[in-house]
């Protein structure tokens, strides 16, 4: 009992698999919908018209075949016929080619859908740890999969979904030619039925292997293709020429690509060998069938023997495989299974669970915020990147922030943003804790600068106004902001002005360079302050500036910032002393705190790494003391 | 080179490799033609004989039709199949050659052009593509033959009805120009594409994520996302519909010619001229005709794809090196160390095809073994400069001497082997952290121990001790490597460029700009210390490029640029005793560290 219990198991599971998928195709269908009524309804009409055509003109073709054979000589009955035929003829090549044009149109919506769902997603939890979770990151290729192949694979989710609406009246209209052959012999109907899916299932199992082991190379792939990208890109152009780096980067490419069309090519030749069973198939039933027919010619009316001839036809030529199941087996129901997956890994991301009590109106004026003993370790990791921090910024206050690379800088801007909440300890801000406000009405009150500041593809005026994007954006706002961040002159460089997209590639689009684009990001910082934000953080806001540029920027950020409070994050300690409190981070807490005087004063890590950035400027000898080997030369020369 | 070179090349190179499937291909397409052509026929038989009540005579055209359609039909998977194959092997020498042509180009003003780079977007990586079109060029002749195949029984059965082929012209024609419409509008909305892209990008990845929140942007980027798709999709959609409509009309016609030729043919059935049977052959021979006319557009259409990516890779063979032919004269090898220096006469800059020049008239000796420190502001040629001592730029007058051997006489290979260099905007190698490294110097790619002493040097050996697998770890957050830090990045390039061993030249553009001031503090006096090790054993020029005029100030040799001038030179000394510019600019970023200044 046992063992058949266990033989039986396999066989369950694999048609509940069965079961699910079916329900998966379906869904698929379904989402058609999502181009819209008409135009579903349209890929549906079109595509049943396409399937149900051959039986059409089978029809009318053994009307037409009868009646010639019976009366010859009825002209009028005859051109009738004839007419009806070829109008039926028309419509059939119509259906054809409008199936085109309609399948492009709902599968680019049925795209725009998918795209902007994902997008939905993905933008629903208000923190940023899900963004580079690998499981999402890994949900996220698999729902818009085109990465890793060869250059000709073009599926998306809407072709597929309107693939599985070509596939399932194709089966439709093979049943119905079936069905009418079936008047004149059920055994052969059904034979040729059989036969017909049997070789579209087995041709089709193999062209998906095959597809499966080029996609089984995506990974491979997309290794190669940034090998090619290192070989011949402008990002890495100058390396690859002073290293002589390409006859290396482009062996690499090409071990990786040698290696899977060989392996494809094996997979390409098994499947050549086994068109030869597809024919050994249907050869035979071909010729049954035509037999079957012939010997029944005395019984079978001439009008009836060209129907049944064309619906045999019709049914046999169902055993072409469909193209369009790669779309659906590769890209609709992966996608559909991604964003399952997706909704479930998403459904509780928010970094502070309960979510965000909406607590009415955002406050005007500087907030008054508190870090309460805050420690932060990133999931998955035992390192406490913050541990016990206690901190307060004053409203209207300029916090520096100062520490070496890694004191945990950018993690505290998180916090801060509330963009992650915090493993231990609290933050409140005017004595409320942040889980009790709603993001979006804390983040209203505060502008950013990030070291890593966005480069939108978009016009000038997007790039400013992006800082605060719930206002209605006037012309002064953005001179204004403009004025402050230095940008005037580029706006009015720009071929289209405020309306001139930031990236070649757009008609009339501009390219910037690093220090432009960082006065557009002060802009926008600037912009978002001018509309409401009353904490403004700047993080290495003037890495891509010189140092006249930089100075000029600071006095005018102190004009405006006046009712804000700030928190500057720079290497620079020159920049930084102007600050009213520098705060130094170490190990994940505060270790110094205080005025730059109070500072220097202390004789701690602040005094030490500043005397470090002074001493050049005022010590004489250049070269100080170093613990490399030295190797003997030519005396270095001092400079007095 | 043109385009049908670049053809008779990948056939060349397919039946070079792989002879057998060249001849495979060939066999299963003149099968298929005859299968086509035996088809026809014996349908006809079989029809009259069946129709006659003729049993006996009716099996041997049952049997051929039976055959001949199965083939034909497992003909079609065994020559799509066949073409791939003859492309994937075929596409992957012309991707390597693609590779190649953009990587042995010289002068990079050439690759920051748009239009070059266009090309090269569209056709790298693109080599499968353009060999599937060149196959499949192949595959249009046979679709071809098949229908002339058709059309010559059914003429053979009833000679008018070769008039309903003239009926296919329009049809063939028009849809074509519909073909003509949906690329055009592909090109045109190709920036919609493009924006729809990046926004799908900012809504989803990690980087811009962290900004788009904290500023609440998210659903004006999505409404922006929406209005893109929406652009995207009018605009293609309206050549969709009118292509749909072109080839509707072409195929009325056909209709009109097919009526006009069956009603013939029922007339002369009426006359006794004709069969029934060959009526009923003659309609599904049409059916066939269709068929196979229909299958020629697809594959044109196909084929057509590869068509300006062709146009493309023509493009960047015609560009070639970038170097004007027959440049320099005799070509020099560079010096095996220096002696005096590198001298620039009258050297001037200008990007091909802007009127502005960049640099003028630039007059400047590097002495050998010497520290160069270049300082300006932004836009003042510096970047420039560089890329024209480290010949990748070519000079559009004047000239750089590297001891009185000229530079343009020097194989630019031969010269970027004796040179080393960090950049400003250093690449982020999503290589093993060893590779990333000692691609600086790839003959030393498996030696740990030099790579050890670069890192050291880099100031990078730290951090990257204490990556999970060392030397040996995944950079990049791409193949999901290790996400370094922006100065981590920069150490990393900076530990590159101390690879080699006997440079000429060494250049630092910006070597500091993203490291805390110790770090930046350390970096500096090892990269002094070295400097001078190497310019007394090879006579090596450090050029650093900085804003950091601490570290300025250290240098043997100060050179000032100002809108593609030299403005000031000479040393520290004598530059703050000019009171010039440099004096104004270096007393600036000093007040913020005099110990009562600032406020």
């Amino acid at each position: 009992m046992n063992a058949v219990a266990a033989r039986l198991r396999p066989m369950r599971e694999s048609a509940a698999a069965r079961r699910s998928e079916m329900r998966l195709r379906r869904r698929l269908a379904a989402s058609v919908r999502s181009a819209g009524r008409p135009l579903a309804a349209a890929v549906w009409a079109v595509n049943l018209a396409r399937a149900l055509s051959p039986v059409a003109v089978g029809l009318f073709t053994g009307l037409l075949v009868q009646h010639l054979v019976t009366s010859p000589r009825d002209t009028g009955g005859l051109t009738r016929l004839t007419l009806a035929l070829c109008v039926t003829l028309l419509a059939s090549q119509s259906a054809e080619i409008l199936a085109g044009a309609v399948k492009f149109s709902a599968a680019r919506r049925i795209d725009r859908w998918h795209r902007l769902r994902l997008a939905d997603l993905m933008g629903a939890p208000s923190g940023i740890g899900h963004l580079d979770d690998p499981a999402v990151r890994q949900e996220l290729d698999q729902a818009a999969p085109l990465k890793g192949l060869p250059g000709w694979v073009s599926y998306t989710f809407g072709t597929s979904a309107v693939g599985q609406v070509v596939i399932s009246t194709r089966t439709v209209g093979a049943c119905c030619a079936a069905l009418v052959l079936a008047c004149f012999s059920w055994p052969l109907a059904l034979l040729a039925l059989a036969a017909a899916m049997g070789v579209r299932a087995a041709t089709g199992r193999d062209w998906m292997e095959q597809h499966a082991v080029i996609r089984g190379f995506a990974p491979a792939t997309r290794r190669a293709e940034y090998w090619a990208e290192v070989a011949a890109s402008s990002w890495s152009a100058k390396e690859v020429r002073v290293f002589g780096l390409s006859a290396w980067a482009i062996g690499r490419f090409r071990e990786v690509l040698a290696a899977r069309t060989d392996r494809v090519a094996r997979v390409r030749l098994r499947l050549l060998r086994r068109l030869g069973g597809a024919v050994l198939v249907l050869a035979p039933v071909a010729a049954l069938g035509l037999g079957v027919l012939a010997a029944a010619g005395d019984r079978l009316p001439p009008g009836e023997f060209a129907l049944h001839l064309g619906m045999f036809w019709a049914v046999l030529s169902v055993s072409r495989w469909d193209a369009d199941s790669y779309d659906v087996q590769f890209a609709g129901l992966p996608a559909l299974r991604a964003v399952d997956r997706l909704e479930a890994l998403l459904a509780d991301a928010d970094p502070y669970p309960s979510g965000g009590l909406a607590s009415g109106a955002p406050a005007a004026g500087a907030p008054r915020i508190r870090f309460e003993s805050v420690g932060f370790a990133y999931p998955g990791s035992a390192r406490r990147v913050l541990d016990g921090l206690d901190l307060e910024i004053e409203p209207g206050a300029t916090v520096a922030l100062v520490g070496v690379n890694g004191a945990g800088k950018s993690t505290f801007t998180k916090l801060l943003t509330g963009l992650l909440a915090p493993t231990t300890g609290r933050i409140t801000v005017d004595g409320v804790p942040l889980e009790e406000i709603a993001p979006s009405a804390w983040r209203a009150r505060v502008s950013v600068v990030l070291q890593e500041f966005v480069h939108y593809e978009l016009p000038l005026s997007d790039n400013v106004t992006l800082g605060a994007p719930g206002h209605r954006p006037s012309t002064e706002a953005l001179d204004r902001a403009a004025r402050e961040a230095g940008t005037e002159d580029l706006v009015a460089a720009a071929p289209l002005g405020w309306e001139t997209p930031l990236a070649r590639g757009y008609p009339h689009g501009i390219d910037l360079s690093g220090g432009q684009w960082q006065r557009i990001a002060l802009a926008r910082a600037l912009y978002a302050v001018s509309h409401g934000a009353r904490l403004l953080i700047l993080d290495e806001p003037t890495a891509h500036l010189d140092i006249r540029a930089e100075l000029e920027l600071f006095s005018r950020i102190g004009d405006r910032a006046r009712d804000a409070s700030v928190l500057l994050i720079s290497h620079r300690l020159a920049t930084v002393r102007r600050a009213d409190r520098i705060v130094l981070l170490d190990a994940g807490r505060v270790a110094e705190s205080g005025t730059h005087e109070e500072l220097m004063a202390l004789g701690g890590r602040y005094a030490e790494m500043f005397t470090l950035q002074a001493r050049r400027f005022t010590e004489d000898e250049a070269d100080p003391p170093g613990d490399l080997p030295f190797v003997p030369g030519p005396a270095p020369e001092a400079h007095p | 080179m043109n385009r049908l070179s670049v053809l008779a090349e990948l056939f060349r190179e397919g039946w070079r490799s792989r002879r057998a499937l060249v001849l495979a291909y060939l066999g299963v397409t003149a099968l298929d033609i005859a299968a086509v052509a035996g088809f026809a026929l014996a349908l006809r038989s079989f029809v009259h004989q069946a129709l006659a009540h003729h049993y006996p005579g009716a099996v041997p055209g049952a049997l051929v039709a039976a055959v001949c359609w199965s083939l034909s039909t497992a003909g079609v998977s065994a020559r799509t199949n066949l073409v791939y194959l003859l492309a994937e092997s075929t596409g992957l020498e012309l991707n390597s050659r693609v590779l190649a042509l953009v990587a042995g180009l010289e002068d990079l003003a050439r690759l920051e052009q748009p239009e070059y780079a266009d090309h090269v977007d569209l056709v790298r990586g693109g080599g499968d593509v353009i060999a599937r079109s060149a196959w499949l060029s192949v595959e249009v002749l046979s679709a071809l033959t098949r229908l002339t195949a058709v059309l010559v029984v059914m003429a053979f059965i009833a000679p008018p009805l070769l008039a309903v082929a003239a009926g296919l012209v329009p049809a063939l024609l028009l849809s074509r120009r519909g073909q003509h419409h949906i690329r055009g509008a592909l090109k045109r909305t190709a920036p919609h594409a493009r924006l729809a892209e990046h926004l799908h990008h900012l809504l989803t990845e990690p980087a811009p994520g962290m900004e788009i929140r904290i500023a609440g942007a998210h659903e004006t980027l999505r409404a922006r996302a929406h209005g893109a798709w929406t652009a995207l999709l009018t605009g293609q959609e309206r050549a969709q519909w009118r292509a749909a409509g072109l080839s509707v009309t072409g195929w009325a016609v056909f209709a009109a010619g097919n009526t006009l030729a069956l009603l013939l043919l029922v007339r002369s059935v009426g006359a006794g001229d004709l069969a029934p049977a060959d009526v009923l052959v003659l309609l599904t021979l049409t059916t066939t005709l269709r068929t196979q006319a229909e299958g020629t557009m697809a594959t044109l259409r196909q084929a057509a794809d590869g068509v300006h990516l062709l146009e493309s890779y023509c493009y960047l063979t015609r560009v070639g090196s970038g170097r004007p032919p027959g440049s320099g004269g005799t070509r020099l090898p560079p010096p095996s160390a220096l002696r005096e220096g590198i001298a620039l006469r009258g050297l001037s800059f200008g990007y091909p095809g802007s009127k502005a020049p960049v640099l003028r008239d630039i007059d400047l000796l590097l002495p050998a073994g010497a520290t160069v420190a270049l300082v300006g502001e932004h836009g003042a040629g510096k970047t420039s400069l560089v890329k024209l001592l480290c010949g990748l730029y070519e000079p559009t007058g004047g000239s750089i001497l590297v001891d009185a051997v000229p530079l343009g006489r020097i194989p630019a290979p031969a010269w970027w082997a004796k040179i080393t260099a960090g950049f400003q905007d250093h690449a982020r190698f999503a290589f093993l952290a060893r590779e990333a490294v000692g691609a600086g110097e790839l003959s030393a790619l498996d030696d740990r121990e030099r790579i050890t002493e670069a890192l050291t040097a880099g100031g990078a050996r730290e951090f990257v001790s204490a990556l999970p697998a060392g030397l040996e770890t995944q950079l990049g957050s791409e193949f999901g490597g290790e996400e370094l830090s922006g100065g981590q990045w920069q150490r990393l390039a900076l530990s590159r460029a101390g690879m080699r061993r006997a440079p000429l030249l060494c250049v630092l553009d910006e070597p500091t700009a993203s490291l805390d001031a110790r770090s930046e503090y350390e970096l500096h006096r090892r990269q002094a210390r070295l400097a001078r090790v190497t310019g007394a054993r090879h006579g090596t020029v450090t050029l650093m490029v900085t804003h950091r005029f601490s570290t300025v100030r250290m240098a043997d040799l100060i050179v000032v640029l100002s809108r593609g001038s030299i403005v000031e030179q000479g040393s520290h000394a004598d530059l703050m005793a000019k009171d010039g510019s440099y004096a104004s600019m270096y007393r600036m970023q000093e007040a913020g560290y005099r110990e009562k200044g600032g406020r």
